[in-house]
């Protein structure tokens, strides 16, 4: 086995974090290479300054400005009311309500733009557009009968014509729907 | 009896169980709706949040931003959240998986761990040269993991940096062990190649 392959097994051996057969491997080898020996020796230097630094604390004034972000944010989420951190709580549920509001509003400008055509094809537009066949049924009004006698107002000097009104019953598609027409129809006097 | 935050707050824990007893009914108070005690939670793991961050994004605008999302997370999970478990294991993995893949596209043109004077050291008691010494070779560190991969760097932080065993950072990583030593490997050797080359060392 040559120093290369050695080195990494003398990176872990410094710190002990090889299996005893390797660990036994290496300090055999370290009796017998001074080059290796060398090596280990600076992984160890370099392990030194490692621990050296563990107990290294990050400066007042980046801990109090962290702290204060901290406390800051965690208060702001709290003092939200329920809703409020519905809506506003995150970046994805602010794109989440933003996507459902363009939809609702989509949907909304699309049913009332299509909306009239929608309802010319639901119904029957031979039936709506044609109009409804008017049956003419002349329906002559019956004369009064004649009531018994009586002391009768005098009556205003008779023209020359008289009417007579006329029914017209116009028949729609519809059987609930039956329109009637009341109409005077001028007669000529001695018909 | 419920203790509110601010008398569990003002309670001085004496070890580390009460600590971590301590830390549980504070969760517990958090998961109940008790803003107080979320603060209190933020407080208690911003460090460690914050750093992790730092170290597995290399810019502290990102980092910041990556920390913030964690806890808002937090904030919003914590009802799920089982408050007799040790809290700090599922902020890492929260961390790590958060980090990945974050900003990647922001991070391919930016200059990594460029800001590293973010993070202090703990302890500045040491002498002036100390101090020089120990700033110049984490200098050297962070310039060495801006060259590595993000899977490679993220095995490697958590391991070498975080201390996490090889176990537990292939859980972290949801990955098998094999493919973290096999990550930590090739990392170690990258990381000796730039500070060697950094350094002026012809090897």
């Amino acid at each position: 086995m040559s120093c290369e392959n050695y080195e990494h097994l003398i990176a872990l051996y410094v710190e002990d974090d090889l299996f005893a057969p390797d660990r036994r491997r290496v300090a055999a080898h370290l009796q017998l290479c001074s080059d290796c020996w060398d090596l280990a020796e600076d992984l160890k230097d370099s392990q030194a300054v490692f621990k050296s630094t563990r107990q290294d604390v990050p400066n007042a004034a980046a801990l109090a400005a962290l702290r204060r972000r901290v406390l800051s944010e965690a208060g702001v989420h709290e003092s939200l009311s329920w809703f409020e951190r519905f809506v506003f709580g995150g970046l994805r549920r602010k794109v989440a309500i933003a996507g459902l509001t363009v939809a609702v509003l989509s949907s909304t400008v699309l049913w009332i733009t299509r909306s009239p055509q929608v309802g010319m094809k639901t119904s029957s537009p031979e039936v709506a557009m044609e109009p409804a066949p008017a049956v003419v049924v002349p329906m002559p009004v019956a004369e009064p009968e004649a009531q018994p006698h009586r002391e009768r107002l005098p009556r205003p000097a008779p023209s020359a014509e008289r009417t007579t009104q006329v029914a017209i019953k116009f028949v729609t598609d519809d059987p609930n729907i039956i329109i009637y027409w009341l109409v005077d129809e001028v007669v000529e006097k001695g018909e | 009896m419920e203790l509110s935050v601010s008398e569990l707050w003002m309670s001085q824990a004496q070890s580390p169980s009460e600590e971590d007893e301590r830390m549980a009914r504070v969760i517990a108070l958090a998961i109940a709706g008790d803003r107080a005690a979320f603060g209190e939670i933020v407080i208690r793991y911003e460090r460690r949040v914050l750093t992790l961050a730092f170290r597995l994004l290399g810019t502290m605008e990102d980092a910041q931003d990556a920390a913030q999302e964690v806890f808002l997370r937090t904030f919003k999970y914590l009802r799920r959240f089982d408050a007799s478990r040790p809290l700090e294991p599922w902020l890492v993995r929260t961390t790590v998986n958060v980090c990945h893949g974050f900003g990647r596209k922001r991070q391919e043109q930016r200059k990594l761990f460029v800001q590293a004077e973010f993070l202090e050291p703990a302890d500045s008691a040491r002498s002036p040269h100390a101090e020089l010494r120990a700033e110049e070779q984490r200098r050297l560190l962070y310039r060495a993991l801006e060259g590595l991969g993000e899977k490679e760097r993220a095995a490697v932080v958590l391991r070498d940096i975080e201390g996490f065993t090889t176990a537990e950072v292939a859980e972290i990583l949801k990955s098998s062990e094999a493919t973290v030593r096999s990550q930590i490997s090739a990392a170690r050797l990258k990381i000796r190649r730039v500070i060697l080359r950094m350094k002026g060392d012809p090897r």
